[in-house]
């Protein structure tokens, strides 16, 4: 045996224990972090007493308060990194993120008509409203930019979802303008936040986001292999437009069911793929997992520096990932070799 | 006569409304280097991409082993045909071994087992490439030679009987152009697989391929050995070009010399 070729297993097996371990450890305490600070700062015992058993005090009651708001935080930043690096998986482009692409957008603009028009009530409504914009948005933006010759590069991509989204928040205040009814509520929820989180919230949620992560992550190596050409991909046995379907309705599904919830979050899904592939290289099977581990992370985080920031008044976490994802966002593009994903 | 692995008959392909190729029947010899040649938008690449089913033919269909490759599933198709396209694309910072190993996929399961046989097949692709001491490199800091090895190395551990390759020499030094056609050769002499490719450089390609396949306007103007189709005649039809046609004078195959216009012996230039 050369050496090198003792690599081949962990190409093939992957992941490296420590780096593993570093973010769970992280996930850990984020989340501690996210139950600790509020408007009520508690201490460490009252932390853990308060996880053990029945609220006894005012701040063991601000941190029972709190647990729901850091699931919905962490499946929230899960979903959204995981949809991020599924769709620069499937559209081969670095600068590919569910707001940048438009499905945000789409998914807001649905949800919106939905209240307006439809006089939308349940969650489990707004969910199923939210993921149709959100498909819908997706196929338009793949469309729009197949046009011409050359089919969907990651440029046209790019330029065609920035003039959807351009379209569809226009439509979306169009809608909302004439209905001040509604339009306190749309507002708030337009920002994209994780306050006010209940678990009867989050439950309707779930069996999406369960769906949504399947697909994902049964993608992995499909978009291992579009990563090398669609022309590659197709003579190595996978048919390419099926392989890009089913990972875009996954990514489809966790992003409209996180819209539906939270508003729409911008730049998790296009930062948290990028740190996770410093980490990982460029193998899916460990990008994914890596994407959804950091994207919980830093959503729980950002929550937590939106309540720390503005004390005792809070930021919604939509606008916190708008401060760290704008400069990320500008970093990515300023890279030389960003073209190559 | 030697037998057929891959059968066109009467193939009509192309790209929306226009037909580049209209009624083509070939048929490509089992264990030889085929070499397909002509002028730009002859659709050499189109019958390529025909052949390895990454475009619907409109009429007509091609046979591997008397199958029609268009029926079968993909996967069972690429574990027998293997595709080198014009430019496929590394992602940054993937090794050379990562990417040899994706050759594997259409032999993995559902899961996607690593298994001795797939770990084997790598290990012979690098050994055979030369590409072993490559493995932990970045496919992007290499050359363009060493990068061409490397995803012929990734068609290798495809393992399959029959490999296309669309100009697999285009944008190479000379000498690596060599490097790549004296590999495909091993491959073609030690394992019998069966090479199809386009190629521009038509010296190369008569001393190299025990067929050559001529294209005009999407239709094969003549096929057979080289000796037989590389004449001053047939680079007039299919190119238009008046050359002359001399025997190589290492291997005696033919070996053409352009004339053009301002041509003279240089005894006569001062």
């Amino acid at each position: 045996m050369r050496p090198g070729w003792s690599s081949l297993r962990s190409v093939a097996r992957g992941a490296n224990p420590a780096w593993l371990l570093a973010a769970v450890a992280a996930l850990v305490l984020a989340a501690g972090l996210s139950l600790a600070f509020g408007a009520r700062v508690t201490s460490l015992s009252e932390l853990l007493s308060a996880l053990s058993g029945p609220p006894d005090t005012m701040g063991e009651a601000a941190v029972a308060s709190r647990v729901p708001r850091t699931v919905l935080a962490a499946l929230a930043g899960a979903a959204l990194g995981l949809t991020g690096a599924v769709m620069q998986g499937v559209t081969r482009n670095p600068l590919a993120d569910p707001g940048i692409l438009g499905v945000n957008a789409g998914a807001a603009l649905a949800v919106v008509i939905g209240l307006a028009s439809f006089g939308l009530g349940s969650l489990t409504g707004y969910i199923l409203a939210a993921t149709l914009g959100a498909a819908l948005s997706a196929v338009g933006v793949y469309a729009i930019a197949s046009l011409g010759a050359g089919g969907a590069t990651p440029l046209k991509l790019a330029l065609a979802g920035a003039a959807l989204t351009a379209a569809l928040t226009s439509l979306t205040t169009a809608v909302v303008l004439p209905r001040g009814d509604i339009a306190g509520l749309v507002q708030s929820w337009l920002v994209g936040g994780v306050g006010g989180a209940t678990w009867e919230r989050i439950t309707p949620v779930l069996p999406f986001l369960a769906v949504g992560a399947a697909l994902s992550l049964a993608s992995a190596r499909k978009l291992n292999l579009l990563a090398l050409g669609d022309d590659t991909a197709a003579g190595l046995g996978e048919t390419v437009w099926r392989a890009r379907a089913v990972a875009a309705l996954g990514a489809v599904l966790l992003c409209g069911a996180v819209t539906a919830v939270c508003g729409p979050i911008g730049f998790v899904g296009l930062v948290v793929p990028h740190l996770s592939r410093l980490v990982t290289g460029v193998d899916y099977r460990l990008i994914l997992p890596a994407s959804a581990l950091s994207g919980a992370v830093l959503l729980m985080l950002a929550d937590v520096a939106g309540r720390i920031v503005a004390r005792p008044a809070e930021l919604d976490v939509g606008i916190v990932t708008a401060f760290i994802g704008a400069p990320v966002f500008i970093w990515i593009v300023r890279r030389k070799r960003v073209a190559a994903l | 006569m030697t037998e057929t692995v891959l059968q066109i008959e009467g193939l009509t392909a192309g790209y929306g409304a226009e037909a580049v190729i209209e009624g083509m029947d070939l048929a490509l010899p089992r264990g030889k280097i085929t070499a397909i040649i002509g002028a730009n938008a002859c659709g050499k690449s189109t019958l390529l991409r025909a052949m390895s089913r990454l475009l619907r033919p409109e009429a007509g269909q091609v046979l591997l082993d008397g199958a029609p490759v268009h029926a079968m599933p993909p996967r069972t198709l690429a574990r027998r045909l293997g595709l080198l396209p014009q430019s496929p694309i590394a992602p940054e910072g993937i090794t050379v071994l990562d990417l040899v190993s994706r050759g594997r996929h259409p032999h993995q399961g559902l899961f996607g087992r690593w298994t001795t046989q797939d770990e084997a097949a790598v290990a012979e692709a690098l050994e055979m490439t030369g590409t072993a001491d490559l493995a932990e490199r970045l496919v992007e800091d290499l050359s363009g030679g060493q990068r061409q090895r490397v995803w012929i190395a990734m068609a290798l551990a495809q393992q399959t009987d029959v490999l296309l390759l669309d100009e697999p020499t285009t944008y190479l030094d000379i000498n690596h152009q060599v490097e790549v056609l004296d590999l495909l050769t091993d491959l073609n002499r030690a394992r019998g697989t069966t090479v199809v490719m386009v190629l521009h450089d038509l010296n190369l390609a008569a001393r190299y391929a025990d067929m050559l396949v001529a294209m005009a306007g999407g239709q094969v103007v003549a096929a057979g050995p080289p000796a037989e189709i590389l004449t001053e005649p047939m680079l007039a039809k299919v190119f238009g070009l008046t050359a002359r046609v001399l025997p190589d004078p290492v291997t005696g195959t033919p070996m053409m010399v352009p004339i053009g216009r301002h041509a003279a012996p240089a005894k006569d230039r001062t």
